[in-house]
């Protein structure tokens, strides 16, 4: 254990060893024996999870604390990464660059979106993460989020046997408004719902509490190298950081950044090593889908950018000294991790990805199923603030006269 | 102790899934004995017009199937 700078945190260096022999070796092997993209891909995650945990970004936290307490800044915070990566996307995908092969995050728009993000924002609260979220605080070391992943894989394997059902329900197919009204007419229609929300959030912040907190832009004065390497990083460098990160990531795989699928993925598989039939399925049996299953899941852009922001954040965090010791686990919290974990992995399936996949790259790509995901999202979101009081994991919320 | 107690865990987890991968992706890349002398065939009926393609590179990329849509929407 080395100190790093003034600060109290120690470097880990075994975990910094461990982690760096693991990202160089599967990048090598990436590089000789996949495709370019699946190398490109890889470390693409592992800065998504460097980026994740040193400027610590999150949604459910700062939804919970929003719900709860009225505190915006953390909302405001993923307003304004939505923003900044649907300025790089709508271009790209106006083909005003028509070299440039980009595909948007288009779902059908209907009820699996409405009942499945619905779903996801409870598993958000109660499992204690997002998509994004499980995966850079597992890398962390969070025993806990062990758990919600393994649940999120089988609620995304569960949600892929019964998608077919749920798409059978009213609904409408995928809603482009870049199609529907242009790239840049689109755009600056988006932007202004969102700077109408920033709006609207920072007033029912004031509304409460008379002042305003700042989304935390400003950190410890620190050398520039000391805090590159090992962080905290300002929240503007995780909203440039994750923007450009998924920029790359449309461009290198040819679709926005997502992270859900391959949980369903690696779910179908270990199904199919028990002995099961995933294939017989008809999300399995056809398409993209059946190609992943029967192809190795290092050929699957979603895991391998999922396998290097574990690693990304273990780095990270072991560079940080921030590493989890926590390891208390109470049976409420193994209760909540199981629940959360399933209506995390059930509800992403059936609402075509997550807060990263369906939320940030469907807004991102001007599809209708985005902003959809949002407002039943955080409905559910609501509602999980309040099953954690009724589960006594949190206070009631203090009404301030 | 606490902190080696976590790191042991998800160091398992961790090697444990880098195990499955490496099954999987072993498991997925070996012809079958009767697709590989089909593939030989080919080779030698069709010489000089098409070669055999690689199943785990170019055709099965995920961009080839993914360009038109994100994997979550699929």
């Amino acid at each position: 254990m080395i100190k790093t700078g003034s600060t109290e945190r120690s470097t880990d260096q075994l975990t910094v060893l461990l982690c760096s022999i693991g990202i160089l070796s599967i990048s090598l092997f990436a590089q000789q024996s996949l495709a370019s993209s699946q190398y490109l891909s890889f470390l693409i995650g592992v800065g998504l999870g460097i980026t994740l945990l040193h400027a610590a970004f999150g949604f459910s936290g700062g939804w919970r604390v929003f719900i709860r307490e009225r505190n915006s800044s953390g909302i405001r915070a993923q307003l304004l990464l939505i923003a900044l990566t649907s300025m790089l996307f709508f271009p790209l995908l106006g083909k005003v660059f028509p070299a440039v092969q980009a595909g948007a995050a288009l779902a059908p728009v209907g009820t699996s979106v409405i009942v499945g993000a619905f779903l996801f924002g409870i598993g958000m609260q109660l499992g204690g993460g997002c998509g994004s979220g499980t995966l850079y605080t597992m890398g962390q070391g969070q025993v806990d989020m062990l758990i919600t992943l393994t649940f999120f894989i089988v609620g995304a394997t569960l949600g892929s046997a019964h998608l077919h059902w749920w798409l059978s329900l009213p609904g409408y197919s995928s809603i482009s408004l870049i199609e529907a009204f242009g790239w840049w007419q689109a755009l600056l229609a988006q932007l202004l719902v969102l700077a109408a929300l920033y709006v609207a959030v920072r007033m029912l912040e004031r509304q409460r509490h008379g002042t305003l907190r700042p989304v935390e832009w400003q950190v410890p004065p620190q050398d520039f190298s000391q805090r590159f390497i090992h962080g905290p990083w300002p929240l503007w460098w995780g909203v440039l950081g994750l923007a450009g990160l998924n920029l790359a990531t449309l461009l290198v795989a040819g679709h926005p950044w997502s992270i859900t699928y391959a949980f369903g993925l690696w779910g179908a598989k270990i199904w199919a090593a028990l002995g099961g039939n995933p294939a017989g399925w008809t999300y399995w049996s056809s398409g993209y889908p059946a190609q992943s299953l029967n192809n190795s899941v290092l050929m699957d852009t979603t895991s391998i950018m999922d396998f290097g922001i574990i690693l990304g954040a273990l780095l990270a965090a072991a560079l940080a000294g921030k590493y989890a010791p926590a390891m208390k686990l109470p049976w409420m919290r193994i209760f909540t991790a199981v629940l959360g974990g399933l209506l995390l992995g059930y509800g992403a399936r059936l609402s075509f990805g997550c807060n990263i996949g369906a939320l940030v790259g469907g807004i991102a790509s001007g599809s209708v199923h985005g902003w959809l995901w949002l407002v039943a999202g955080f409905s559910g979101g609501i509602a999980g603030v309040y099953i954690r009081i009724w589960l006594k994991v949190d206070k009631p919320i203090e009404v301030q006269i | 102790m606490k902190r080696t107690h976590s790191r042991l865990i998800i160091g398992t987890a961790i090697s444990a899934a880098a195990i499955a991968v490496a099954i999987d992706h072993t498991r997925q890349r070996l012809p079958e004995p009767e697709k590989q002398l089909a593939s030989s065939a080919v080779i030698i009926i069709d010489e000089g017009d098409e070669l055999p393609v690689d199943a785990s590179t170019d055709c099965n990329k995920p961009k080839a199937a993914g360009r038109q849509a994100s994997p979550c929407s699929l």
